[in-house]
């Protein structure tokens, strides 16, 4: 296989599989699958894009300001999506809040920047070249930032108070309650750390991605997919879904060619989801709680 | 579903972008910026309305702003020399926001006022194939700057004011067959336009002996190019989308090494965003597309009638710059005024607003290149289609310390 192409479904997919670790962070105590996730991959492209692209700053001012506008990001995104979910009582509130909200920011951004593609320079720039194989650093730093930022929330669930706390809140929120757990301020910090690392992501992978102002709604459908078939709410399988979706997205071209592409995305999705309803580590997730 | 026809519209839209051509070249000033003016008969009214459907709002309305400024200009020039038949000209237009609904429902709007003569619009191949009877039905006069599929001639009532497919692909291959290329391959989107431009490159190709790799089709969502572009690492030249579908591959193309020629159709000229994604692997690059002076460093060199028009545009709505690229843009899209300098000769030539006589009197133009607002000489004939394979150029993009510009590969 031309190694080109194995980068290539690696750094796809690690972008994919952090915007699907968002969706499964703010899942997991929320049981809220967020359909404006994407949205936050826009935003960190839209703060590389403004601060080295427009201002011709540095790369450390925009991770600064790519965290403060998640943060705010994920603040407001508790609001207007929590916000009528526990007040109108509808089983079905949160699709139209998310979507809602997804539509909102999307219009924001495209409206904010008409150019269209937000693509800042690159932090590491040049290539590592193997042979005849000429692999971005940008990409190499997308592969490594998925890598180590499951692994660092995966710490933080295990070792922290507010992972217990969050972990306990997925288990059975009533009981936490109970335990004296504040419910609504782990939803709030499990908003405001999905939307950190999907903006990092989208940060990091704008200079290689080709990230739209006003296509926040694909990459979601891309972090959902990676997200079913790792198995919803499953950290490691976010990064296992991401890969697979990253990898067929490659390989379907080259292979089948990119007409028939979705026809053998989503086909995979059915079939993994007839083989493992829980999605591929979904049931032993389960098994552990 | 949803996905392919968005991307046929944008796929559309870009195409429109791209025509700002001009085949004249002479430094002398345009005689008649309008077409029209006081010509000295009567209309037999007071005021003539315009009416303009397309995107004024949402992903492409800078496509629908530019035709309403280019036409909000060429209404001013007219009015400020008398109007059409002494009738002061009014434009009425109407958003559809990229909703087909909202365009035929404009299209039958307007197609039933009996006070709007000339329509143009609605942009889009699909949402002018909708309307294009109701205006059949009513008689009414209509120009189609961004409307790139389908074919004109078995209309009585409407006309196109953009550049073929047929003789952007006749260019193109001829020029590669001049320089000796001996094959092609096309990375398109699976749409009508990529279908169209498949067939048409087919057959080019066969008829001046070049080989024909095929078509690698792309989605939407790919990320990367690569994959297509290394199937055609071997040719000598790749036709590539004019939307920013064709960035990627141009980025794609750099990439990789890739030896050969990247050519596309006219709307990389004019798409902004394009250049934001493809940045300087756009250097070198080939468009085809009709005369496109704005990319043109000496001035002087521009066709007359499209200096004037441009530079009003310019003056009053201003330009479009890539803050990444660097690539400017005029916010106007000349194609459009030429429909309306087109209708106001017509009429003139008339002297009569009756739509069959009109009609008639635009289908049997001849107005040379430097005097229209597009720079391209109109000459409709029965086809209904302004422009003709004499008006297309393959341009080489380059770009230096001092921004981007075009040389002309066909000028001589």
């Amino acid at each position: 296989m031309d190694p080109q192409i194995v980068v290539d479904a690696l750094y796809y997919g690690g972008a994919y599989a952090l915007i699907a670790l968002g969706m499964t962070v703010i899942y997991q105590p929320t049981r809220i699958v967020n359909f404006a996730q994407g949205e936050a991959f826009v935003l960190g492209a839209a703060v590389g894009f403004q601060v080295v692209g427009l201002w011709q700053g540095s790369w450390a001012v925009a991770i600064l300001a790519t965290l403060g506008a998640a943060a705010l990001l994920g603040v407001v995104m508790e609001r207007l999506i929590m916000v009528p979910v526990r007040r109108s009582g509808s089983k079905y509130a949160w699709l139209v809040a998310t979507l809602a909200v997804a539509l909102i920011l999307e219009s924001v951004f495209a409206l904010t920047y008409p150019e269209g593609y937000l693509s800042p320079a690159a932090l590491i720039p040049g290539d590592l070249v193997i042979g005849s194989v000429m692999i971005a650093w940008q990409k190499i730093l997308v592969i490594v930032a998925a890598v180590v930022i499951m692994l660092a929330y995966d710490q933080f669930l295990r070792r922290t108070p507010y992972g217990r706390a969050v972990r306990a809140t997925s288990f059975a929120s009533g009981t936490a309650l109970l335990m004296g757990i504040p419910v609504k301020r782990v939803i709030l910090l499990s908003f405001v750390i999905g939307s950190v690392v999907t903006s990092l992501a989208g940060l990091l992978a704008a200079p290689v991605f080709y990230i739209s102002a006003a296509g926040g709604l694909l990459f979601t459908i891309k972090g959902f997919i990676a997200a079913v078939i790792g198995g919803v709410g499953s950290p490691s399988g976010a990064l296992l879904g991401g890969l697979i979706v990253g990898t067929l997205d490659v390989l379907v071209p080259h292979v089948f060619g990119g007409s028939n592409g979705n026809f053998y995305v989503f086909g995979a999705l059915v079939l993994i989801l007839v083989l493992f309803p829980r999605g591929l580590v979904g049931r032993a997730v389960a098994a552990s709680r | 579903m949803r996905t392919k026809a968005r991307t046929g519209l944008v796929v559309a839209a870009v195409a429109a972008l791209a025509l700002t051509g001009c085949s004249g070249k002479s430094s002398a000033p345009a005689t008649d910026p309008t077409g029209g003016g006081d010509a000295g008969w009567s209309a037999g009214t007071d005021s003539i309305k315009i009416g303009l459907i397309g995107p004024m709002t949402g992903p492409l309305g800078v496509l629908g702003v530019s035709h309403q400024n280019s036409l909000q200009v060429q209404i001013e020039a007219l009015n400020a020399a008398g109007g059409i038949g002494g009738a002061k000209l009014e434009l009425v237009t109407r958003d559809n926001a990229l909703d087909p609904g909202k365009a035929v429902a404009a299209a039958n709007e307007l197609a039933g006022d009996d006070s709007v003569k000339l329509v143009v619009g609605p942009s889009l191949t699909g949402f002018y194939m909708a309307a294009k009877d109701t205006y059949e039905q009513n008689k009414k006069i209509n120009c189609q700057p961004a409307v790139s599929g389908g074919s004109f001639a078995e209309l009585k009532y409407g006309f196109r004011s953009q550049e073929q497919a047929t003789d952007v692909v006749n260019k193109i291959v001829s020029y590669l067959a001049s320089q000796d290329a001996k094959s092609i391959g096309l990375i398109y989107e699976n749409d009508d336009t990529g279908k169209a431009y498949d067939a048409l490159l087919k057959q080019a190709t066969a008829d001046a002996g070049i080989e024909y790799k095929g078509m690698q089709a792309t989605r939407e969502d790919d990320q990367s190019h690569t994959g297509y572009v290394q199937k055609f690492m071997d040719t000598d030249a790749i036709f590539i989308s004019n939307n920013i579908s064709g960035a990627k591959t141009a980025a794609a193309a750099v990439e990789l090494g890739y030896k050969g020629k990247v050519a596309s159709g006219s709307g990389m000229l004019l798409n902004i965003g394009f250049f934001e994604a493809a940045g300087d692997a756009m250097n070198g690059a080939l468009a085809v597309a009709p005369t496109y002076d704005w990319l043109v460093r000496d001035k002087d060199a521009w066709a007359p009638g499209y200096r004037t028009h441009i530079d009003a545009v310019v003056d009053q709505f201003g330009v479009n710059t890539g803050p990444k690229s660097g690539m400017t843009t005029p916010k106007g899209a000349p194609l459009a005024a030429d429909c309306l300098y087109a209708y106001a000769a017509a009429t003139d030539a008339a002297q009569s607003l009756d739509p069959d006589k009109v009609a008639a009197a635009i289908a049997a133009l001849d107005i040379p290149a430097d005097q229209t607002p597009s720079g391209n000489g109109i000459k409709p004939g029965e086809a209904h289609e302004f422009y003709g394979e004499s008006d297309i150029h393959v341009y080489e993009v380059q770009k230096d310390d001092k921004g981007w510009f075009t040389n002309d590969l066909t000028s001589s």
